[in-house]
């Protein structure tokens, strides 16, 4: 590992994160189409990549930089829209359980909705067991005073950026 | 002959630029004041070790002849006179470079690591002063502390990644001409990050929170925080980018890449390594030198035509804004032990580099340094015989600072106090762009900054 590495942690790269929701959202043995959502061809080396002609040994572009964080955003706002708007049918291949937490959410702003094993239920199938409860704590206090009135559509959208968008999420730790 | 450029040669050059009031001498560099002036710094990487006895730190053909160094090329160098009455000898490879000759200043025997002979030490030396990595000199162009404002970006690296161990280059972004049209296309149909909105303000505060405390995960958020913030503004400015077109080189390309984030203010610096490569151990890659140097050549030049060409504004030319580096992590043996000359491949030399330095800033037509082992009778010093014995390798000759000109004695001992360094190279870069003291490199850990070439600032 060289020292850059030991400095601070990595992104996990594109690759990385569409095995981790495919694995979380999608049926066994099914991978999520979340390529569509990166920009541009070859801009997902920009966010962390082994794959490198005569260098796969090293990690690249893992440092967070302010590029990096324009294209995550970008291409994630675009997996968060997909998310949202699957609460009639789905834009994704979701696996059935997925679906049945999405669809409990979807009743956003009512107060079933708001309970704590429907959110609980929604961050971990996104998040998986990467972050401290601290941050799924902060995450729900906030969308349920700031988004408190809000519609399912525009919740679920944030919601879901929240959480793609938070360290535990992008990092290696 | 003295090889020099032509009058043609030079005519065409000047004309060419007179549209973009290109002024040899640099006048109109002068008057300006450091917070007024845009000022971008590109640096050309040779990967590998590049053989300097193929460009502008030739041996003749007696050498050769004599058995002390390998010469695939087989012609005779000619003499290139500094206008500071400093010479050295450039093979007939650089010949692309000659219509530049008054946009650039030669650097000849520079010692690299004190210690260490390896690629990834050497180039890891080249960009942050220790063998084992640590702070580029890239980001420091762009602190605030310069004087001027700094850019969005530290660096671009416009083509593929060096192997290299560096803490800071986070702000050094891997930006090729391929990405770029997709990546503005995108950015100019989705809205920025808004500031100040409610879902922002809480990734943020998540960023925030994470990037309190020691370890690398908080470095990371913090990171992220700093891009984030700065994510607006990046974004704005990439949608703006105008892909180069698809049938110009590869160079042809990044110049228009570079041109418009030096011009957006997207980034200070850019880096930039052609593909070839010059680590030729064997006698076989070592025989492909001409090629590989014929071709890396005709890539430089075409790199420093374009930003000759290419207006920065309607008084100067892209070069005239931009410091230029070209540089290898070092230089090469002059053959490999117990191999004769027509049958060997060379080794990696720490003790003499070659590096070009032109642009803005820079006083330009000067031959500074020089190694050793240049003629067939030439002898060693002892101070080059304890760190060589077997003399495979050319080193630096003992350096005057004040003259910057070579030193004719034989040191006894070695002292790196007497030779022209890469810390020295990279103080002078500092110098130039303002860089806080604080950040010069030393000469040695107990010892004190390396001197600042001041008499190759303009």
């Amino acid at each position: 590992m060289s020292a850059s590495q030991a400095q601070n942690s990595q992104f996990k790269g594109w690759a990385a994160i569409s095995r981790e929701l495919s694995t979380r959202l999608a049926p066994p043995g099914i991978s999520l189409n979340l390529y569509q959502f990166v920009p541009a061809d070859d801009l997902d080396d920009l966010l962390g990549t082994w794959y490198r002609f005569a260098d796969e040994h090293t990690f690249q572009n893992g440092s967070p930089n302010s590029v990096s964080m324009v294209i995550w955003r970008v291409a994630l706002s675009g997996f968060a829209k997909s998310v949202a708007g699957s609460c009639q049918a789905p834009r994704l291949e979701f696996s059935q359980q997925f679906m049945d937490t999405l669809r409990a959410l979807c009743r956003w702003p009512a107060a079933e909705a708001k309970s704590d094993d429907v959110l609980m239920d929604f961050w971990f199938s996104v998040m998986g067991y990467n972050a401290p409860e601290a941050e799924y704590t902060a995450w729900r206090n906030f969308f349920l005073t700031t988004y408190a009135n809000r519609s399912a559509a525009e919740t679920i959208d944030a919601m879901t950026l929240a959480i793609t968008m938070n360290p535990y999420f992008l990092l290696h730790r | 002959m003295t090889m020099n450029p032509s009058r043609r040669d030079f005519m065409r050059f000047t004309l060419g630029g007179a549209g973009t009031l290109v002024l040899p001498g640099g006048g109109l560099l002068q008057a300006a004041t450091p917070q007024d002036e845009p000022h971008f710094f590109l640096m050309i990487v040779l990967n590998g070790g590049a053989d300097n006895s193929y460009m502008f730190d030739a041996r003749p053909l007696s050498m050769t002849q004599a058995g002390k160094i390998q010469n695939y090329l087989g012609r005779e160098p000619s003499p290139w006179m500094g206008r500071n009455g400093v010479g050295a000898r450039a093979t007939s490879l650089i010949k692309p470079l000659i219509p530049f000759w008054d946009r650039f200043s030669i650097l000849n025997g520079v010692y690299m690591t004190p210690s260490f002979d390896g690629h990834l030490q050497n180039m890891n030396f080249l960009f942050t002063g220790n063998a084992f990595g640590g702070d580029s000199f890239i980001p420091h162009l762009n602190m605030p502390e310069t004087g001027h404002e700094p850019q969005s970006l530290d660096g671009i690296m416009s083509s593929d990644p060096l192997v290299v161990t560096i803490n800071n280059h986070s702000g050094v972004v891997p930006l090729q001409p391929r990405s770029v049209a997709g990546l503005s296309t995108a950015l100019q149909r989705i809205q920025p990050l808004r500031s100040g909105d409610d879902l922002t303000e809480f990734i943020r505060g998540r960023l925030s929170a994470n990037s309190v405390g020691p370890g690398r995960l908080s470095a990371a958020a913090a990171l992220m925080r700093s891009g984030l913030d700065r994510a607006p503004q990046v974004h704005h400015q990439l949608a703006q980018l105008n892909p180069p077109a698809p049938n110009l080189s590869p160079e042809q390309q990044t110049v228009a890449l570079i041109t418009q984030c030096f011009r957006l203010s997207i980034s200070r610096s850019a880096i930039y390594a052609p593909s070839e490569f010059f680590d030729v151990h064997a006698t076989e890659q070592a025989r492909t030198q001409p090629k590989l140097f014929t071709s890396a050549m005709i890539k430089i030049a075409t790199l420093l035509r374009g930003l000759a060409d290419t207006p920065f504004d309607d008084r100067r030319s892209m070069f005239d804004v931009t410091t230029v580096m070209v540089a290898s992590e070092f230089g090469r043996t002059l053959r490999a032990p117990d191999a004769p000359v027509d049958a060997t491949g060379t080794n990696h030399n720490q003790f003499s580099n070659s590096i070009l330095l032109g642009g803005k800033g820079i006083r330009a037509g000067l031959v500074i340094g020089a190694s050793d082992l240049d003629e067939e009778t030439d002898e060693a010093s002892s101070a080059h015989v304890q760190l060589d014995p077997l003399l495979e390798k050319s080193m630096g000759r003992p350096f005057d600072f004040a003259t910057l000109t070579p030193r004719t004695d034989l040191p006894e001992h070695f002292d790196i106090k007497d030779y022209l360094t890469i810390g020295s190279v990279v103080n002078t870069i500092y110098a130039l762009f303002g860089v806080p003291k604080e950040h010069y490199r030393v000469l040695r850990r107990e010892l004190p900054v390396a001197p600042v070439l001041r008499g190759l600032i303009v």
